[in-house]
């Protein structure tokens, strides 16, 4: 990731000014490493996309109100590590949970942040490719259950297939999709 | 289906981290997970996956939202500044409205007709009153007189009338399946995260939603943020994860509101969450209890503007726990 490249320093100069259009180029283009970035942090994706938006409303009311960061992703991930901060200080109760979201760390360097921001990148397009080599059936089972939101017995009625052969189906989509991510024991990195 | 090894886990972990195992499998794999830190990391790794598979195919609509959203911030930065003053004080009025729009009202589901012979939960109505607090709003109720001065009580057609200012307290008997206390709190611990988990204290509360504002409205309450979540302050409060429980809001559609209308919206038990981060609350003390109820959805009044995530919080409501005799 370049320091911050000719055309991502007009789009930020220009959402400054208050061009709204520039400042969704730059949405556009770091959404996806943001909501990664919170998402490992709260552990939750309803959370994460709450909180990513949020970080983008705080990102553009700071530069409309004159904030001009040398370096737009450290910058703007630093806004996302305070509002995770925020989202996991809140009043929590006493919690039994296996798989409780872990307290955040102090903040991390502007250096650190920008080379969590860069393998959080590899990661996704390590995830876009897996995602790009899926068979169609795949990507519509993926659409349905991840944009739809539907279980695996709405699923197979829609498609007209056992419930058995789209968890099937789904299951073995996970476990590729994990190998391409590098996740699973002995995937690739 | 008990005593899993680790290859058996492995194979079953991404559809057990999207919620789609059944019942017996994702309790055996849960219990295989409390005892194997190499399979729990796999885990987490897998829940990961599937988060990630939820932010990315969700990507365009949540652009969506973020540029109606940004556009909504640039209109309301920038319409003050060239109104006249009489168009300023107008706007501030619409504000306002817009602000005192939506208000809440809960309490039994229906105080009298709890009366009846053979019911164990008394016919107290009690009340604790919803107030619609979102960025501006929140900020008006944190100063003082400010919470008083938005209530709105419910209409007489769907509520009790409130039987005074004051919060009575309803009384439920203590359960603990003939346990003591730290007893039946070891064994909630030792559930947590599987099908075991007994079910939780039954309150029987209605969560009313009104609209006494001008616009209609319409709150998602089958959008998958939204989200329950009790404040329960007491002696013996234990929250439990209930991965495979139901959520709250289960099988709850959108809720369309004209001007002046009520959604009464049932808190049957002490569950609370949203769809994939379900919690189970419990009393394991008897004592004096404070329940407060939150409920977080994306809520629309403008089509233009589209929806926006609104939370109302109700008035703290007394409960008392008694011992069973």
């Amino acid at each position: 990731m370049p320091l911050m490249d000719a055309r991502e320093a007009d789009l930020v100069g220009r959402a400054a000014g208050g061009d709204a259009e520039a400042f969704r180029l730059l949405a556009v283009r770091y959404y996806r490493p943001v909501g990664g970035f919170i998402l490992k942090r709260v552990g939750r994706p309803d959370v994460a996309e709450d909180l990513a938006q949020e970080t983008f409303l705080a990102a553009w009311q700071s530069l409309r109100e004159g904030k001009r960061p040398e370096h737009f992703s450290s910058w703007l991930f630093g806004i996302a590590h305070n509002h995770c901060g925020k989202w996991l200080r809140r009043k929590r109760p006493r919690l039994f949970a296996p798989d409780a979201a872990p307290d955040l760390a102090a903040a991390p360097s502007e250096a650190a942040l920008r080379e969590e921001a860069e393998e959080q990148e590899k990661r996704l397009a390590r995830l876009e490719a897996g995602l790009a080599e899926l068979p169609e059936e795949t990507r519509r089972l993926l659409e349905l259950k991840h944009r739809r939101n539907k279980t695996c017995e709405e699923i197979a009625g829609e498609l007209g297939k056992p419930v058995g052969t789209v968890k099937s189906l789904l299951s073995r989509t996970y476990k590729l999709l994990r190998e391409r991510l590098g996740l699973s024991a002995g995937g690739a990195s | 289906m008990n005593g899993m090894t680790c290859r058996e886990v492995e194979e079953r972990l991404g559809l057990y981290a999207a919620g789609e195992c059944d019942a017996p499998t994702a309790a055996a794999v849960a219990s295989h997970l409390s005892g194997c830190p190499a399979c729990a990391a796999a885990h987490q790794e897998a829940r990961e996956l599937v988060g990630l598979l939820d932010l990315r195919l969700r990507e365009a609509d949540a652009l969506q939202r973020l540029t109606r959203r940004l556009e909504s911030e640039r209109k309301r930065r920038w319409a003050p500044a060239v109104l006249a003053f009489p168009q300023r004080v107008a706007a501030l009025a619409a504000t306002l409205l817009l602000a005192l729009g939506l208000s809440g009202w809960a309490g039994l589901s229906s105080g009298p007709a709890l009366a009846v012979p053979g019911l164990e939960v008394a016919a107290t109505r009690s009340l604790f009153e919803a107030d619609f607090a979102t960025g501006a709003q929140e900020r008006m109720m944190k100063e003082p007189g400010a919470q008083e001065r938005m209530m709105v009580k419910g209409p007489a057609a769907l509520t009790a009338p409130a039987p005074g200012p004051k919060p009575e307290t309803t009384e439920f008997t203590l359960n603990l399946d003939n346990r003591t206390p730290d007893e039946y709190r070891a064994a909630l611990r030792a559930a947590a995260g599987t099908d075991r988990l007994p079910p939780p204290p039954a309150v029987e509360r209605v969560l009313e939603l009104r609209n006494d504002g001008n616009r209609p409205l319409r709150i998602d309450l089958d959008d998958e943020r939204a989200e329950l979540t009790l404040d329960l302050e007491g002696p013996g409060v234990v929250r439990v994860v209930a991965p495979r429980a139901a959520p709250p809001l289960a099988g709850a559609k959108a809720v369309r509101l004209a001007p002046g209308d009520a959604f009464p919206l049932p808190i049957r038990r002490l569950i609370e969450g949203a769809r994939g981060a379900v919690r189970h609350l419990y009393w394991t003390e008897p004592g004096d209890y404070k329940l407060t109820v939150r409920l977080r959805a994306p809520v629309e009044s403008d089509p233009v503007l589209g929806p926006r995530m609104q939370t109302f919080v109700g008035k703290p409501i007394s409960l008392r726990v008694e011992a069973r005799p």
